[in-house]
């Protein structure tokens, strides 16, 4: 059969619409219609010779009961769901404004549950998935290189490395190369510092971005000797150009050149932090393979996993090692390896998400939990409801669907508000978060359609589950027995029971696994904050300068605006001394950007395998001083450095205690060598024969702005003799007076010096340290937030299951009295009930924190995270909050009056 | 409360159909009318007539219209739609093929 070949569906439609909204109307038909038939059916019994008394009699007989006709016939019209359905759910309406505390409890907590899993999920989805900006974002990957001699990643590649991954066109769609830079622009009111991005053609069309005006990159754009073109970001254009609508074919001025714009792209599109794009314009031929200042950026193929790109990189890198070890003996255990773009952009975010998406969905079956024993207790209340139901002839798919449309009121009511609060809270929540730690813009992470799904689909689930357990307890009641017996006696509901004990014990355990994971944040945050930093940060300005090459083509003459804007900012009053650095410390440093090569004299054994490596700054005379490290051996820099001076050294604690273990580093020299990851503006030390010696040894400082980041050996070398010039520097200033009131003054310090001259990243260092700590402070709040929530809904949750017990076992306890029990032994009695159910969910907790220790260890520090102690205080907070829950119901039952409890019979 | 099988149900449907095609019948009638053509073997209980007369006029088999009776009463009158003598038809051929199959595997076997 195929009904639907033939249905007719507007005058389906009008029927069911007539069946809904006229039903006095049909009902009347219906009504006439059946009379009818039972009239013919009279007049033929009576035809038949029957007595007309008895005619009406037989025939009422024979057509069965009318009222089940014309029930059936109402059925059979199909719109009886839907009067069932309003029914329901007006009938449930008044049931819960017959108890509106429980509901509004049980609305409540959904809302919470319901609420913090939409932000939360909205969170993650913004910061994690990305989805919204990029279409190819999960087969966008770098191409970096594993060196084992240098232990760390090389994300710089020279021009023949990229030329070489670019022909495995087997596993990448396309390959391109960038490059990240810093540029001065001018010729508009006021210089201003923007990040710029030299990339290939290809880099920009391979995100399948389109611009929203103009074009992007041709090849012929891209070659060596092309057209000076640039691309702008949104903002950019927004910001610096008012948003000209006849921007193209203009000619904007960076870093002294003329670049004319051919394009703007999309709002948000942050290609590598850039603010605009310059073609690279690579020369193919270009065969040095020490020159690496690009990364790699590729596609995947469609189909092609991480894995075989893997594969083929490890061949690539063999033909390397095999080719050019002899004289690149770096390429000796290579690695080449695809790292995803996401991952790359947010890898320091990612475990914090994790932990809170995972915390929210232990809050959300916390909530399914608490709801469901709430919710199972009152079923059991209404099961003479149900029972009288059954009795009046309710089919069990009847009181089922009857109890589903409960759960779904509730559940959906619930849904909708925690929906509602997560609207309302998710800007302040990502407002709370420094936005360094947001790898997206605050404005897209919003409520999406994503996580109303999420929402919808979490709201939907418990409403079904939550009507669907009670219904078929129902269904399975025994109608005789439930309604003899009277509500307030031990009810035989064991399966109810244990269902009840089961949820609370599941409550009890989750709540563990998110209160231990809070309470270990929390030490992990203490220990953090014990870090030693290395220098004072307070009262300590820092911002960058980057010197065009255009302006200050030789060495001397970066030196000499240094000098001249170190003097004029020492004036300014409020300033105690000010230094200039190639990076400041916490700040300016991935990890391969600075590492320099060195042999120490003497030593020839540690050349045999390998230079050692270290990070490098070059500083000024004054830096030590100004960033408040110790001097812990030797001298800093003084005049003595000079140029013709024999060169010196600086090294740090650290590399003083792993070199020269003794003791004795100051006097003993060092040669430098080899250079890693050399980027245009930055400070090249000299390689060659020039002997360095160290003449001081100072304090550990933290060089990234991840604290826990181990800390590797430092070197640092005198301004004044370096060869090469530091086109992009720090300015470190020491303050007497609050740091950030003095910025206006240097500022026009540094402008009367060179007046075209911008400063940027202006910010206190007391201000990076603390978002050093954002994304970890972030993560403990809301940790212990959903911790503190946890503990509070199982504490209800328990509290809620032992007053319904005692509540129900009044007649007993009375009994228990009348016979002489004592006050304390119905404490006893009452307590232990809780006390056993807490006991397993405890258990089964720790075995839960157990379970996810190697979630919670990406995110610690310093604490283990199956830390015995830490598990062993929030067991017992746990228990003692459940006493408590426990003690009310158990003081209330120990006044039960026996004459009352008994009498309540 | 157990429904009729859908073989049941069908076949009610079927001999309703088919009893409406003559010509435009109350509900009365068409009971009479299956009983009387059927010699008795076939009754059709009211409680299942009206049930199935309102889902055939649902799924727009047939359409109901209030007239007058033999009786000179208001009744409910059934006719057959154009896309119910189509669904008739195919249902008709169904059943005969399904009947003719039945009767050959009780015959052979």
């Amino acid at each position: 059969m195929q009904p639907t070949a033939y249905l007719r569906w507007p005058t389906k439609i009008l029927l069911r619409m007539r069946s809904l909204f006229q039903r006095n109307r049909v009902d009347q038909e219906l009504e006439e219609e059946v009379r009818f038939h039972l009239d013919q059916q009279i007049a033929e019994e009576i035809a038949a010779g029957m007595a007309p008394a008895d005619a009406r009699a037989a025939a009422l007989r024979k057509i069965g009961g009318v009222e089940q006709v014309k029930e059936e016939c109402r059925d059979s019209r199909g719109v009886q769901l839907v009067q069932d359905l309003v029914e329901d759910v007006r009938y449930g309406l008044r049931i819960f404004a017959r108890a509106p505390l429980l509901t509004m409890v049980i609305v409540f907590i959904l809302a919470i549950g319901i609420g913090a899993g939409t932000a939360i999920y909205s969170l993650i989805d913004a910061c994690l998935l990305h989805s919204h900006i990029y279409p190819v974002v999960d087969r966008w990957d770098v191409v970096h290189a594993y060196s084992p001699a240098r232990k760390m990643f090389i994300n710089y590649l020279s021009v023949p490395e990229i030329q070489e991954v670019r022909k495995l066109g087997d596993v990448f769609e396309a390959v391109g190369a960038i490059r990240g830079d810093s540029f001065n622009l001018t010729g508009g009111e006021y210089p201003e510092h923007v990040l710029g991005t030299y990339v290939t053609a290809n880099a920009i069309t391979m995100t399948q971005m389109a611009p929203i005006l103009g074009r992007t990159f041709t090849e012929e754009e891209d070659r060596p000797g092309g057209p000076p073109v640039a691309l702008l970001s949104y903002e950019l254009w927004k910001r610096r150009y008012a948003g000209d609508p006849n921007i193209l074919g203009q000619a904007i001025r960076a870093n002294g050149a003329a670049y004319t714009v051919i394009g703007v792209m999309p709002a948000h599109f942050n290609l590598w932090g850039g603010e605009f794009w310059i073609p690279l314009q690579m020369n193919p031929s270009d065969t040095n393979r020490s020159d690496r200042r690009n990364w790699i950026i590729t596609v995947l193929r469609k189909g092609v996993s991480e894995r075989a790109a893997n594969a083929r990189l490890a061949v690539l890198a063999k033909q390397l090692e095999e080719q050019h070890a002899s004289s690149m003996p770096e390429y000796r255990g290579w690695d080449l390896r695809v790292w995803n773009v996401v991952e790359a952009v947010i890898g320091s975010v990612k475990p914090a998400l994790l932990v809170l998406g995972f915390a929210v969905a232990m809050l959300i079956l916390i909530v399914c939990a608490n709801v469901a024993v709430l919710l199972l207790a009152r079923s059991t209340g209404r099961r003479r409801e149900i029972a009288v139901r059954v009795a009046l002839g309710a089919g069990t798919g009847r009181i089922l669907r009857q109890l589903l449309t409960e759960s779904l009121v509730l559940s959906l009511t619930g849904g909708a508000l925690g929906v509602a609060a997560a609207y309302a809270f998710l800007p302040a929540l990502v407002r709370a978060i420094p936005e360094t730690y947001l790898p997206t813009a605050p404005e897209l992470v919003r409520v999406n359609s994503a996580a109303l799904g999420v929402a919808a689909g979490i709201a939907v689930a418990m409403g079904v589950i939550f009507g669907i357990v009670p219904g078929r307890q129902a269904s399975r009641l025994d109608l005789i027995d439930t309604l003899k017996e009277s509500s307030n006696k031990i009810t035989s509901d064991r399966s109810g029971r244990s269902a009840r004990n089961l949820m609370v014990v599941a409550e009890v355990a989750l709540s563990l696994v998110v209160v231990a994971a809070a309470a270990l944040m929390v030490q992990s945050y203490k220990r953090l904050e014990g870090i030693q930093l290395g220098f004072r940060p307070d009262h300590l300005l820092s911002f960058s300068v980057t010197l065009p090459e255009t302006k200050y083509p030789a060495a001397t003459q970066v030196r000499e605006f240094f000098d001249r804007a170190l003097d004029s900012i020492a004036a300014v009053p409020g300033v105690e001394s000010a230094a200039a650095v190639s990076g400041r410390p916490m700040v300016d440093r991935t990890a391969d950007l600075t590492s320099q090569a060195f042999t120490i004299e003497g030593r020839p054994g540690e050349n045999a395998r390998g230079a050692e490596s270290a990070d490098f700054r070059v500083a000024s005379a004054g830096f030590f001083r100004t960033m408040g490290m110790a001097l812990l051996q030797g001298r800093t820099f003084s005049s003595q450095d000079g140029r013709g001076a024999p060169r010196s050294v600086v090294i740090s604690e650290m590399m003083a205690r792993t070199y020269w273990p003794k003791g004795d580093a100051v006097g003993h020299r060092i040669h430098l060598g080899q250079q890693y990851g050399r980027r245009d503006g930055y400070t090249a030390a000299e390689t060659g024969d020039i002997p360095l010696e160290i003449v001081g040894v100072v304090s550990d400082v933290r060089q990234t702005r991840i604290l826990e980041d181990p800390l590797r050996p430092e070197i640092y070398l005198p301004l004044d003799q370096q060869e090469s010039a530091a086109r992009i520097m720090a300015v470190m200033v020491r303050t007497t007076s609050d740091p950030a009131q003095l910025t206006p003054a240097i500022r026009k310090a540094v402008a009367a010096v060179d007046s075209e001259q911008p400063i940027y990243d202006v910010s206190t260092m007391d201000e990076i340290v603390a978002d050093s700590f954002g994304a970890k402070r972030l993560a403990l709040v809301l940790l212990v937030m959903l911790g503190s929530i946890a503990l509070l809904l199982s504490s209800l949750g328990l509290y809620a299951l032992v007053a319904y017990s005692v509540s129900h076992r009044r007649h007993e306890i009375g009994v228990r009295v009348a016979l002489g029990a004592q006050a304390g032994d119905i404490r006893r009695l009452v307590l232990l009930q809780g006390v056993r159910l807490v006991g397993l969910g405890v258990a089964m907790g720790l075995a839960g924190a157990l379970l996810t220790r190697r979630l919670m260890q990406s995110l610690l520090y310093g604490v283990s995270a199956n830390d015995p102690l830490t598990l062993l205080g929030v067991s017992a907070l746990l228990i003692g909050a459940a006493l408590m829950a426990c003690y009310i119901p158990a003081s209330s039952a120990m006044r039960t009056d026996p004459m009352i409890a008994l009498r309540h019979e | 409360m157990s429904k009729p099988t859908d073989l049941v149900q069908g076949t009610v449907d079927l001999l309703i159909l088919k009893t409406v095609a003559l010509r435009p019948m109350h509900g009365w009638a068409i009971a009479q009318r299956i009983r009387q053509v059927s010699a008795d073997v076939l009754q059709v209980n009211q409680g299942a007539l009206y049930p199935a007369l309102h889902r055939l006029e649902q799924q727009g088999w047939i359409r109901a219209e209030w007239g007058e009776s033999e009786n000179n009463r208001r009744a409910k009158y059934y006719s057959l739609t154009r896309a119910g003598k189509k669904f008739l038809h195919q249902e008709q051929a169904n059943w005969e093929r399904l009947s003719s199959a039945i009767g050959l595997v009780l015959r052979t076997s």
